[in-house]
């Protein structure tokens, strides 16, 4: 068995002066040809993770293996790492050819082999057309592709962008996401991107690593990591908007249990047995601000009122308040109600995702029942 | 809001903007862009980087001066008159704070400046700091604090003055995108609790379309379309509008419209009734123009049952929905479908589609103006 | 990054450098304890065996270095030593504060081309001398000449390209937003930059500060032709230390030089933190 591409572990950094660390232990391992996101919020260690895997930072403690060899004592050139800054760093005074071939000049390449290294990396992203332009004349996605050719030509195994879309324009933006799922396809490179917007990280990711606080919460299938979620952050975190969550326990009633909160009860579907769950766990329930309808009569009636509508184009994000407990609802356009407007919520019981109030971790509420 | 909306318009405006027009040497920034913001409304200024959305914030704040046009601040012309008479804050995009000051000290400033005495600041401060819930950091320098806390603190700056008029130049940008999420609710409904007239700049029209009563959108110095977010969205002025507005990016496609029968719309090979408003539009004659149809109004179906057929290009999962392109004859379609319904497609498929034709919007293909 | 081990050649190369910056201070030092006999000495001598104070003496008593039988200095250095701490003084304090506000006109409000601080630096791109003997004539006409008013004049003129080119760079890596926004908050446009930008540029300001005043404190070629007497500056005092008698007095020269240098070193330490974020000329950003 062939070893993965990337495997980070017991990774950890912390700070010179002992407080919280940056990177608390986080485990991870990426297969050849992959590509992996490393999702959270502003601070949660996902550019130092990144920092230490190419070798600006050297790790507190753990490894970092590059095809089952550890690469910790190698210095950052020669890792075979490529890294695409967050701000492109392109050298504005060269012309987009010379950008492209510095790289392979400081390793004192000789010169036939970079003009053929330069002429492929070009075509690949398109470049051909501007190669002698001067890079102060580009604009937002050019130069970026200019940072990443820069970072082709010396063929590395494992490329890692930051925040790779952040300094775009929209319309660039979706251009851009484009071609990097277009690249990934063509070329075959393991790649690890950086962002804190999950659009981003589910559009160009297989897997998606979310990162808080210096540790993996999740990683999971781009495709699934939204529909199961592992845990409370992530169910927090993933999703536009994200899920709601209620904190409340869970009660004996008559034969099966129930999710309560403030006086507010909800039957868990008959033949629910929540794995470690028991009466009297501080429990929270997640619902999907899509699974909740607005209806005037139905099961799982709630009372609420419309506090914020914010509209999408196709359907709007109700903000609404039942009591206490803030919620948002998804709704169809055509016929949303108004700000103020009193409205009733019908929650489909079998959406519903159940989380242990102590563990934070989701409970699966049938024995079998895993997604 | 709809009671408030209209006995607003009965009074003098809170701005009004009259063909103002602005160049920096060979280069036009704005030109000749009108519009109107009613008392205690959310005006959303939309635009691409360049559109002109910054000059014309800061010559509403006295920072600039137009080359042609007027300013009118509360029904009165603001030539001449400086930033510190006007009665408006600003907040910039990177919200300049001062650096050497507390997060007291800055809120504290615009109301140190003016001379008011020790205790009246102090608690206009920490009025204003527990609105926003900011009271911790308050004894903190801006580098120690994050970025929504500078956010609010910004805004705390600009609350503290009970300014008539608030400028907001992408308060938002240098934000994660889950806390701009947030603090664009948060700062919608502050506005409405507070009754204060916004102007708030961006470049991103969802969170335009989010928090705004009316969107001024702007091209190239020039205001394309004044309109609610709904209707921006359901009735672009133009095909760049309707490009711009909705993700996923709206499908246009060639078609051809024939007048008998009640008006028919042919698209790639299928003949669907025209809307109605086509129809209406145009009774007697022929045209080719160009479709728009959003990825919502197209459904997938077995191959056989869809009026289209067509073979799936590509699968972009997006959490709970998921982008399927589709190319059929001459073009490829963008549908959103349930991330459930996507496991058993895969890329190549033959598949079916089915179009919403009542929602279909026809630009004239020379033009590019919506027709219907 | 992880911090580099200091290699056997980079020991060397630092040390070099070391010896080649401080060993003319070394010199200086030494030659200004040694009694005249070893002034010329060959060999050397490198530390003098009798080190005296006579030297520094002589610079406020004339006729203390008698003693050792060299005569001829003909005055004391007080008048050139206050004489240059008042020209430097007051012209880098007129270069600094014309130089800022300069700066913060080029960078905030005018239009500026990308030769803009080429023009700002030709001004000081003329020889000194080639343009001496012309201010001679100006400043003897206009009946300036030998007073320190007119070497004030000269100093801030011929050091304003410096302050202003170094200090619209501070200016220009400052947020024009942060002024922008104390307008707003009701400060007219000038004290919006008396209040904001001046201390927010505080580094850059005391950064060239000190350069300006080691450029007015060392000038030569200027203070000798315009001064007749009246006037005096130390470096004007030093080269007087010439007799017809014992040749050049470097002993005193080295003193006079040796207490020269002192407001500069203390200067120096004085504004090292602000001088370390001044120096790098703006950061990068974002």
């Amino acid at each position: 068995m062939t070893a993965p591409k990337l495997q980070l572990v017991d990774l950890k950094k912390e700070f010179s002066d002992g407080s919280v660390a940056a990177v608390d232990g986080i485990d991870l391992t990426v297969a050849g040809g992959e590509t992996v996101a490393l999702l959270g919020p502003s601070g949660c260690g996902k550019s130092t993770t990144l920092n230490m895997i190419v070798g600006l930072e050297a790790p507190s403690s753990g490894d970092i293996l590059i095809d089952g060899r550890s690469v910790i004592d190698i210095p950052a050139g020669r890792r075979d790492v490529g890294l695409v800054f967050q701000d492109y760093a392109v050298f504005t005074s060269m012309s987009v050819r010379e950008n492209l071939a510095f790289g392979l000049k400081v390793r004192r390449v000789k010169k036939p082999a970079i003009v053929r290294a330069v002429g492929e990396v070009a075509e690949l992203l398109g470049l051909t057309g501007i190669l002698d332009a001067s890079a102060r004349d580009l604009g937002g996605s050019e130069l970026q592709r200019v940072a990443i050719g820069r970072t082709l030509v010396t063929r590395p195994s494992i490329l890692l962008l930051d925040e790779p879309l952040s300094n775009l324009e929209a319309a660039a933006r979706l251009a851009m996401r484009k071609e990097l799922r277009r690249l990934q396809k063509e070329i075959g490179l393991t790649i690890i991107y950086v962002t804190h917007d999950q659009i981003e990280a589910l559009s160009l990711a297989d897997r998606i690593a979310v990162m808080n606080a210096g540790k993996i919460k999740q990683v999971e299938k781009a495709s699934l990591i939204c529909q199961q979620p592992d845990n409370l952050f992530v169910a927090g975190f993933m999703g536009s908007p994200p899920m709601n969550l209620l904190r409340g326990k869970l009660v004996r009633n008559g034969a099966g249990l129930a999710f309560a909160k403030d006086g507010f009860s909800f039957d868990l579907p008959s033949g629910t047995t929540p794995g470690e769950g028991h009466e009297r766990l501080p429990a929270v329930l997640g619902v999907r601000p899509e699974d909740i309808r607005l209806a005037s009569t139905g099961e799982g009636l709630m009372a609420a009122r419309v506090v914020l509508v914010e509209p999408r184009g196709s359907d709007a994000v109700l903000t609404v308040e039942s009591g206490p407990q803030t919620m948002k609802v998804i709704v169809p356009s055509l016929g949303r109600p108004e700000e103020g407007a009193e409205v009733g919520l019908s929650i489909d019981p079998s959406s519903l995702v159940l989380f242990s109030g102590e563990s934070d971790r989701r409970l699966p509420l049938f024995a079998e029942d895993m997604s | 809001m709809n009671v408030m909306a209209s006995a607003a318009a009965l009074e003098v405006p809170r701005l009004e903007v009259h063909k103002l027009s602005k160049a920096y040497r060979s280069k036009r920034a704005l030109d000749g862009v009108s519009f109107v913001v009613p008392e205690s409304a959310l005006t959303v200024i939309l635009g691409a980087a360049g559109a002109g959305k910054t000059t014309m914030l800061r010559m509403v704040a006295g920072l600039e001066q137009p080359d042609d046009g007027r300013i009118m601040l509360g029904g009165r012309d603001s030539a001449g008159i400086e930033p510190k008479h006007r009665n408006v804050a600003m907040i910039f995009d990177n919200l300049a704070l001062y650096p050497n000051k507390t997060g007291f000290q800055n809120i504290a400033n615009p109301l140190r400046i003016a001379g008011m005495r020790q205790p009246e600041i102090e608690t206009k401060v920490r009025d204003v700091a527990a609105k926003l819930k900011i009271a911790h950091i308050l004894g903190r320098l801006p580098k120690t604090m994050s970025g929504g806390e500078r956010q609010r603190v910004a805004l705390g700056r600009a609350l503290v003055r009970e300014p008539s008029l608030f400028l907001l130049d992408e308060p938002l940008a240098s934000l994660d995108a889950m806390l701009r999420i947030e603090l664009r609710a948060e700062l919608r409904r502050l506005q409405k609790e507070l009754g204060y007239t916004f102007v708030l700049a961006t470049p991103d029209f969802a969170e335009a379309m989010a928090i705004a009563d009316t969107i001024v959108l702007l091209r190239e110095g020039r205001v394309v379309q004044i309109a609610d977010p709904q209707a921006l969205y359901e009735q672009p002025a133009d095909r760049e509008v309707a490009k711009f507005v909705g993700a996923p990016e709206i499908n246009l496609v060639r078609a051809h419209y024939t007048p008998g029968d009640g008006g028919h719309v042919h698209l790639e090979g299928a003949r669907y009734r025209a809307p109605a408003a086509l129809s209406r539009r145009l009774p007697q004659s022929d045209l080719d123009f160009e479709a728009g149809l959003r990825p919502e109004h197209i459904r997938l179906s077995a191959p056989a049952d869809g009026d289209l057929q067509g073979r799936v290009a590509d699968i972009e999962p997006l959490g709970v929905d998921a982008v399927v392109m589709v190319a059929t004859t001459g073009a490829e379609l963008r549908l959103v479908l349930p991330a459930r319904s996507i496991p058993n497609l895969a890329a190549g498929d033959v598949v079916g589609l089915s179009i919403a034709a009542e929602h279909m919007l026809a630009f004239d293909l020379v033009t590019k103006a919506r027709l219907a | 990054m992880p911090a580099r081990p200091l290699t056997p050649i980079m020991a060397i190369l630092l040390v070099v450098a070391l010896v080649v910056t401080l060993f003319p201070v070394f010199w200086i030092v030494m030659t200004a304890i040694k009694p005249p006999t070893d002034w010329n000495a060959a060999p050397a001598i490198w530390v003098p065996a009798n080190p005296t104070l006579v030297n520094f003496r002589t610079l406020f008593d004339p006729n203390a270095i008698r003693e050792y039988g060299v005569g001829g200095v003909s005055q004391s250095a007080t008048a050139s030593v206050f004489g240059s701490i008042l020209a430097s003084v007051v012209s880098t304090f007129f270069s600094i504060l014309i130089g800022l506000f300069a700066a913060i006109g080029l960078s905030r409000y005018a239009g500026g081309s990308k030769v803009t601080p080429l023009i700002i630096l030709s001004g000081r791109m003329f020889p000194p001398a080639a343009i001496a003997v012309p201010f001679v004539i100006i400043f003897s006409a206009t009946n300036i000449i030998d007073t320190y008013g007119g070497l004030i004049a000269i100093y801030v003129a011929a050091t304003l390209p410096f302050s202003t080119w170094m200090l619209k760079s501070f200016v220009d890596d400052l947020p024009r937003e942060i002024e922008e926004a104390e307008m707003i908050d009701g400060r007219s446009r000038l004290m919006a930059h008396v209040t904001v930008t001046v201390p927010l540029v505080r580094g850059g300001l005391f950064a060239t500060a000190l350069f300006i005043f080691i450029l007015n404190w060392s000038e030569f070629m200027f203070a000798l032709v315009l001064s007749y007497g009246r006037i005096s500056t130390i470096p004007v005092q030093l080269a007087k230390y010439v007799t017809a008698t014992a040749g050049t007095l470097y002993g005193v020269q080295a003193a006079l030089a040796v207490l020269a240098m002192i407001p500069l070193v203390l200067a120096g330490f004085a504004i090292q933190s602000h001088l370390a974020r001044g120096m790098t000329f703006g950061a990068i950003k974002r």
